[in-house]
């Protein structure tokens, strides 16, 4: 019998997006962030660290509220090169502070309330390619079923074009010095608008990788009146 | 042209038998020999003509690409990350076309400094976007193409290609050098066909996206 072809990479550094500072408040929550001071229940009540395990196309409410509780797995300090291979619990996150590692342990994943994740208190926002490990390995753990990180990755392609679109326009409007959470709001209704019919949202066309970068440009000229509308 | 001549035989000869007969095989034959080396000369010689104008328009192509880049890099960074952006590119993407974190990329666009190598890389992937918008006519939205994989599966891109510094790859295929999907990916990766997948992504009831074993 071969051994299963979970996938690793080379190059932890791969594996993020952003750490600590250098990730926009204003980003919306993904999964595979790394948040701390999560409360967790499961080995006894504690804050803690723990990364976000719902898929990304189920952790919104109508595509733009978070829902009520989201799955996180804790993460705790461990030597996460071994990881790669055999140990089918744990999620490896190398160098997730520099210098150290750590690992999600799926044998104690739980329910958290996703108000009580704080975007100032997230460690880290995973890079696409983290996020598809991170599904593999989880859904491995569930199913003893390896399912290539690729198929993750065009499954979850249109969750990562508006993670990117929404993060942008309110990069934009911070930029500007405007309100941010109304220009959440204006980008969630435009992202929901359909001009044209039921059918023609931009959050509706981000589902085909053809439109990605229509509507990113379409997306660039919404916020960019909208911001010249405010002065 | 050779005379042969045929004999026939026969249990009862007759007068007519040994006849000496100009046989049409053999001038066919020396005419098919003379084509064949007449087509071997001349594919020969479309080979290396196919080989020379390869060479002089990849040549032709790399110094009309080294040109516009030299002149992007006299410009200020953020201006030519804005001209890539403005082409519907992700800043995500843009920062894995360079290879370079999204932070780093943030901060560049904010006037902080980039090293030699790096701006560099940055007109020269501005560089190459224009020289497909403005060469390959099919090309209408350059970075969408960027974002579509050559085969479904497995999905990799022309973005794929060129964050792997495969700037030859992503040109050939924009212009059709080689026009084979296929071909492209056997020189990327000569066991591309072993990453074919067991699984698709197809809509559910739901309208969202699920994995499930091929039919």
């Amino acid at each position: 019998m071969t051994k299963p072809a979970l996938e690793s990479l080379d190059d932890p550094q791969d594996l993020y997006l952003a750490r600590g500072d250098d990730i926009p408040a204003w980003r919306p929550v993904n999964t595979g962030d790394v948040f701390a001071e999560v409360p967790l229940t499961i080995g006894g009540e504690r804050r803690g660290r723990a990364i976000v395990l719902t898929h990304p196309c189920t952790m919104r409410l109508d595509g733009v509220h978070l829902v009520d509780r989201l799955l996180i797995a804790p993460v705790e300090p461990a030597d996460p090169v071994p990881m790669w291979r055999g140990h089918y619990a744990l999620m490896p996150l190398p160098e997730l502070e520099p210098g150290h590692g750590h690992a999600a342990d799926f044998d104690r994943i739980e329910p958290v309330a996703s108000a009580a994740l704080d975007p100032v208190a997230r460690l880290v926002a995973m890079q696409p390619v983290g996020v598809n490990l991170l599904l593999q390995q989880f859904v491995h753990y569930l199913t003893r079923v390896v399912i290539e990180t690729t198929q993750f990755n065009v499954a979850c392609g249109p969750g990562f074009a508006e993670v990117d679109l929404i993060e942008e326009w309110l990069e934009e409007a911070f930029d500007s010095g405007a309100d941010l959470q109304e220009a959440a709001v204006v980008c969630h209704d435009w992202l929901r608008s359909t001009p044209e019919g039921p059918q023609d949202s931009p959050q509706r066309r981000l589902s085909e990788p053809q439109q990605w970068a229509a509507v990113r440009r379409e997306a660039r000229a919404q916020v960019r009146a909208w911001l010249d509308a405010q002065e | 042209m050779t005379e042969r001549a045929w004999k026939t035989e026969s249990s009862r000869p007759t007068g007519g038998d040994f006849v000496t007969i100009e046989t049409a095989p053999t001038q066919t034959r020396t005419d098919l020999t003379e084509l064949r080396e007449d087509f071997a000369t001349l594919r020969d010689r479309t080979r290396l003509l196919h080989h020379d104008t390869t060479d002089g328009h990849q040549r032709v192509r790399r110094a009309d690409i080294d040109q516009r880049a030299a002149e992007h890099g006299r410009r200020p960074l953020p201006e030519v990350l804005e001209d890539i952006s403005d082409y519907g590119f992700s800043w995500r993407e843009i920062a894995r076309a360079l290879g370079v974190s999204v932070p780093a990329l943030r901060k560049w666009r904010r006037g902080e400094p980039a090293t030699p190598k790096n701006r560099t890389r940055a007109g020269r992937l501005l560089s190459v976007c224009e020289y497909l918008t403005q060469n390959v006519p099919v090309i209408d939205d350059v970075a969408s193409w960027f974002e579509l994989p050559l085969v479904p599966d497995p999905a990799v891109t022309p973005l794929d290609l060129y964050a792997d510094d495969r700037e030859d790859l992503v040109l050939d295929y924009g212009e059709q050098q080689e026009p084979d999907p296929a071909a492209v990916l056997d020189r990327y990766n000569p066991n591309w066909r072993d990453r074919r997948s067991d699984f698709e992504v197809v809509v559910a009831d739901d309208g969202l996206p699920t994995i499930q074993r091929r039919p």
